[in-house]
């Protein structure tokens, strides 16, 4: 061998290394294909099989959900497109499937799996279309059924109507029969609403038995049915229509024909159900199938993944031999390919331990409650990750420095004593101010570190945590400058870790606000809840001390139930909240169902409604009640109604006051008891009290007479009539004179039936009840008199000045009666004058003192009739009248002067117009015969109304209708007839024409008479003037003697 | 046009009312039943308020509401019932036609004079 010089032996060398290199790389490429060849495999088989059998196990499950829907479907309708999915899902499957089957052909193992999954696959679709087709026969045999008793219904729908029109029929002389028939009808209709129940009853049943007796069922009701038609019919075939009674036979039989078909509810209630049966069993089965096919698939994928495992070792022992067929080259290749892939592999791996801690992190973060565990936690975890032993966090304290708030490994530092730094000062600071991490590997070796005194070198970290660009705080960590391993990765990890605890450090003190604001709420709130207690109570106490049942109506007619307790005293129960307010109030009341039903309507289209419905309605709402309860007296409630208005203007509610006014109404009656009482003292104290006794003298007089005059009266008799009439008119007459307004008012009320007793002809003769308001005119003047002597401790009858002895009173003026012989000197004769008529005042007056009374009342009556007050001149010379014919003269010139004023004297504007003076006048002369006593009384009115008292008489029947007319003189005299009255309207104040006949009567009775003197004038005029005449005898009057006076 | 329309098949019903409206200086029209109140409706649009009864033949109250409002789309006009009974479904159906307000007869004008004034003007 040639001695090759170093250079040769160099290129030899390297030629050999080129060649070796060459070797092993086409090597290498043979085995790369070879990986590849297995990789290509890996792709073809494995991961296909993967797939497919994961697109198979889904449509399966489609399928499954499909059919589950489709079992739960409720009509037919709904399950047509559950079915049709269902379908158009097996298509889609067999597709997948078939696919599937290519894809694991060349695999045996497989293979076996797949024809498994197919058996399975082809039970469950069979059992799930036949589970589909049971569950269409039970719907659609729901839909018969439902269909049937719709029809049942409506068919027995129409018998009713039928037979109602029998039930209705009138007939006026089978009122009997059409009581008894509809009788009949009605227990039919039961009858036949039961079939309507029974065929419902079926329609809901799931008890086989049940069905099998229907038919049975129905036809017992309808032959009970047919009897109760037939009874009923058999009457009513005697008078009514027959077509009626055909009609009704028509949809008997047409029901009877439904419920007994064949094709009918029962036999189609049993089809459901068993079709449901078999439904169920379909749907039970088929999931079983599917179970078991999902299994299969389930192993086609572990099969699967084996495969790919083989596969996976078959690559793996070709890398083998590629790395033993490549020699040192090779491995140097592949290790450094190994290198790079496991550099990447690590890289990756790493990436995915950060992400694995840094949610870990994360979750520890997010489940600290508090500042300091979300510190440590994440102390912790850096310390783990980057190998340091030793770690702060800083975050800013009230004086706005950075704080150490934790410490790993924990140390206690007090308060007083703070660890801070400042920004910009050592690596913290750098980090702080620049707000970017930054790590020193070796703190000896940066001059930026602030070292302690004696301080071995350490590894550092500082992350300033930052939010939103605002620096919040930073964490500082060290170690061992050999424990810690920082690479570049880790700064990502590093931010994501600050970013975490800063959103946690922002969410805890979030927290701790919120917590703070509820605190002080809940604060507020028991506040508020304490005050609404005390309101509540405060109420509550109203409500149970007060005297007036309050209480609320809310919507749908209940009371609420606060309400006042007073309520449950009124109404002596303790059942009222949440009643209905109709119960309570009316239960026990006395008003009729009308009244209590539009109460009930009005509330209830009030309550809830706008407040325009209260002005409409609130008119009906009840405003007294009498309660009736057992063992009580009835008790007096008044209510009111308060609608209470929200700012919607609804009427939420309605307030109801109640108040039980028994006792205060029974005091206003005693209070007007004895305003009443009073009253009648000042009317009796108004007027003498001899006149007083006169008066209830008098009036008893009459009563009395009027008394024995009914008890005696057998029939109605005219004249009878007549005279009560008139007795009770005079008393009434005086009982105005003296304004004894109560006894005025009870004899108008007498005298008033009398008048219609005459006027009407049904009215009969009642005795006992004529007695009966006669006794109330009685008593009415016994009141008065009651009062005057009780109260006023007078007795009627008593005079009220100083008693004299009659006897001698008269014999003192017979002696100085005598004395009219004798002449006396001026002075003497007035003094024996005055003396006369003083004693002779005991027992007679002046006609002016007698009926000074009358004048008062004519006058006061001028004033109520709206005329001028009369002047009344009595001129009646030394005539003294006796006490026992006062009251006839007041009677008398009562009626008289009353009807001068009444009817003669006229209103100021017609006087005016004749040009008369505005007040009337009445002159009175009295003059004497031997045997009487004349008072002429004069009115200077319009006069008697002649024409008018024709009329009347023709009306009375006295003339003929078309009978002349008699002198006036005649037709004057006609007032003195009885039922006579001129006056149109009859009123307590105007007189009612029996006036001037019970005058008469009067004066006739006590031997004087009256008669009325037509002045001069035209005949046949309407008005005409006249002179009334009232004569007296002689003797019930006592003229003073003439004296004669010496001269 | 009158300001307010009555409408009752009983006679006694329409003279209380609308004597009663007279005297508080309203214009007044009536109507006997349904269709008369629809035609008179459909005559005049000026009709601020329509008092109703509710039972009436030929056609009742609530149906001739539901026409007023529907057919001559007047949903202006303010329509108040009278009535003598309280059921549900009536006022439901009247709430449903736009009828303002319930009176239960019988029909007290002093008590409802301020209402009827405001539906009139307003």
């Amino acid at each position: 061998m040639p001695t090759l010089s170093f250079n040769q032996k160099v290129w030899a060398g390297f030629i050999v290394i080129v060649v070796l290199l060459t070797i092993s790389g086409l090597s290498s490429l043979w085995n790369l294909f070879s990986i590849d060849g297995s990789n290509a495999r890996v792709n073809e088989v494995a991961v296909p099989v993967v797939r497919e059998a994961n697109q198979v196990q889904i449509e399966l499950l489609k399928l499954a959900n499909l059919s589950a829907l489709g079992f739960n479907a409720l009509t037919a309708d709904e399950i047509k497109p559950y079915r049709e999915k269902f379908e158009k899902g097996t298509e889609n499957f067999a597709r997948l499937y078939e696919a599937l089957e290519g894809t694991t052909a060349s695999a045996p193992a497989m293979t076996e799996i797949v024809a498994n999954v197919d058996e399975n696959y082809t039970a469950y679709i069979g059992g799930v279309r036949e589970m589909f087709d049971a569950k269409e026969a039970v719907l659609v045999a729901k839909e018969k059924a439902d269909a049937d008793v719709e029809e049942i219904i409506e068919l027995v729908g129409r018998l009713s109507d039928a037979m109602a029109n029998i039930m209705w029929y009138e007939s006026d002389d089978h009122m009997d029969d059409m009581e008894l028939i509809s009788g009949a009808l009605n227990q039919a209709e039961t009858l036949f609403l039961n079939v309507i129940k029974q065929a419902e009853e079926l329609q809901r049943t799931t008890d086989q038995a049940r069905l099998e007796t229907a038919h049975d069922d129905f036809l017992f009701i309808m032959e009970e049915g047919r009897r109760w038609l037939d009874q009923a019919f058999v009457s009513f075939k005697e008078f009514g229509p027959e077509e009626m009674i055909n009609n009704s036979n028509e949809k008997y039989d047409a029901i009877l024909a439904g419920v007994t078909k064949e094709e009918g509810l029962a036999k189609y209630k049993a089809e459901q159900l068993k079709a449901a049966e078999l439904a169920r069993n379909k749907l039970l089965e088929s999931k079983d199938s599917v179970n078991n096919a999902v299994e299969g698939l389930d192993n086609l994928l572990a099969s699967a993944d084996d495969q790919f495992s083989r596969l996976q070792t078959e690559l793996n022992s070709t890398l083998d031999f590629g790395i033993k067929s490549a020699g040192i080259i090779m491995v140097v290749l592949l290790a450094l390919a190994t290198q790079n892939f496991n550099s990447m592999r690590m890289a990756i791996r790493k990436k995915m331990d950060d992400l694995a801690q840094l949610n870990q992190i994360g979750g520890t973060l997010a489940a600290a409650r508090d500042q300091s565990t979300a510190l440590d936690a994440v102390l912790h975890s850096m310390s783990e990750k980057v190998g340091i032993d030793r770690g702060s966090v800083y975050l800013f304290n009230k004086e706005n420095q950075l704080e150490a708030k934790a410490f790993m490994p924990p140390m206690v530092v007090h308060k007083a004593d703070p660890i801070t730094f400042e920004m910009g000062k050592g690596i913290l600071g750098k980090a702080a101010e620049t707000k970017k991490s930054i790590f020193v590997a070796d703190t000896s070796r940066d001059k930026g570190y602030i070292a302690k005194e004696g301080e071995t070198p350490r590894a550092l970290l500082c992350v300033p945590l930052v939010d939103k660009d605002v620096l919040i705080g930073a964490m500082n960590f060290s170690g061992d400058v050999k424990n810690v391993a920082f690479a570049d990765s880790d700064y990502e990890f590093v931010s994501s870790v600050a970013v975490s605890l800063v959103t946690t450090i922002k969410n805890i003190r979030m927290v701790e606000v919120i917590e703070e604001h509820n605190r002080n709420l809940e604060k507020k709130v028991e506040q508020r809840t304490a005050a609404l207690k005390q309101k509540n109570d405060d109420i509550a106490n109203m409500l149970s001390n007060m005297h007036q049942g309050l209480f609320t109506i809310v919507e749908g007619g209940q009371i609420h139930p606060e309400y006042a307790a007073y309520l449950e005293t009124i109404f002596e129960t303790k059942s009222i909240a949440n009643r209905n307010f109709t119960e309570l109030l009316f239960e026990n009341s006395r008003l009729s169902t009308d009244i209590i039903d539009s109460g009930t309507t009005a509330v209830a289209s009030i309550v809830g409604e706008d407040s325009m419905m209260y002005d409409f309605n609130s008119h009906l709402l009840v405003k007294e009640i009498t309660l009736q309860f057992p063992n009580m007296d009835d008790k007096l409630i008044e209510l009111d109604w308060d609608p209470i208005i929200d700012e919607d203007d609804v009427v939420s509610k309605l307030m109801v006051t109640v108040r039980d006014v028994t006792e205060l109404k029974a005091l206003e009656a005693e209070a007007e008891g004895q305003k009443q009482e009073l009253m009648i003292i000042g009317e009796i104290l108004a007027i003498d009290g001899d006149k007083f006794s006169e008066f209830v003298e008098g009036s008893e007089e009459f009563v009395d007479k009027c008394r024995s005059l009914i008890e005696q009266t057998k029939d109605k008799n005219p004249d009878t009539l007549a005279e009560l009439f008139r007795n009770m008119h005079t008393v009434k007459g005086n009982a105005r004179t003296y304004g004894f307004k109560h006894i005025t008012e009870t004899v108008h009320e007498v005298e008033n039936t009398y008048d219609r007793l005459r006027k009407e002809e049904e009215l009969g003769w009642d005795p006992q009840s004529l007695l009966g308001e006669l006794q109330q005119a009685e008593e009415a003047i016994k009141r008065y008199s009651g009062i005057f002597s009780e109260k006023l401790g007078r007795i009627a009858g008593e005079s009220a000045g100083p008693s004299l002895d009659p006897e001698r009173v008269h014999a003192l003026m017979e002696k100085i009666s005598g004395l009219v012989n004798t002449a006396l000197p001026e002075n003497v004769v007035s003094i024996v004058k005055d003396t006369y008529e003083t004693l002779a005042a005991i027992e007679a007056k002046p006609l002016g003192d007698v009926i000074s009374d009358v004048v008062d009342s004519v006058q006061t009556l001028a004033a109520e009739l709206g005329k001028g007050k009369p002047k009344v001149q009595i001129d009646s010379g030394d005539v003294l009248i006796r006490s026992h014919a006062h009251n006839t003269l007041v009677n008398t010139f009562m009626h008289v002067m009353r009807n001068a004023v009444d009817h003669g004297i006229e209103m100021p504007e017609e006087r005016a117009e004749k040009g008369k003076p505005e007040d009337g006048s009445i002159k009175i002369t009295a003059s004497q015969t031997d045997r009487l006593i004349s008072f002429a009384i004069q009115d200077d009115g319009r006069g008697i109304a002649l024409s008018k008292v024709f009329d009347k008489a023709k009306q009375l029947g006295i003339y003929d209708q078309d009978a002349p007319r008699p002198a006036d003189q005649d037709i004057a005299n006609l007032i003195f007839s009885s039922g006579f009255s001129t006056a149109d309207e009859v009123s307590e104040i105007s007189g009612r024409g029996v006036g001037m006949d019970a005058v008469k009567d009067f004066l006739n009775k006590a031997g004087g008479g009256i008669e009325v003197v037509l002045d001069e004038g035209t005949e046949n005029a309407d008005f005409r003037s006249f002179t009334t005449y009232i004569h007296l005898p002689r003797d019930l009057c006592l003229s003073l003697p003439e004296f004669a006076i010496a001269s | 046009m009158a300001q307010i329309l009555v409408v009752d098949d009983s006679a006694a019903i329409r003279n209380e009312v609308e004597s009663f409206l007279k005297t508080n200086n309203f214009t007044v029209e009536t109507a006997v039943d349904g269709v008369d109140g629809l035609n008179k409706m459909k005559a005049g649009r000026d009709t601020k308020l329509v008092i109703s009864d509710v039972n009436m033949p030929n056609m009742d109250g609530l149906t001739m509401v539901e026409k007023i409002r529907g057919e001559l789309g007047n949903s202006g006009v303010h329509i108040i019932m009278l009535t003598t009974e309280n059921d549900p479904n009536m006022k439901n159906r009247g709430k449903a036609a736009g009828v303002k307000g319930w009176i239960v007869k019988p029909f007290n004008g002093a008590a409802a004079l301020g209402a009827i004034q405001k539906l009139v003007s307003g």
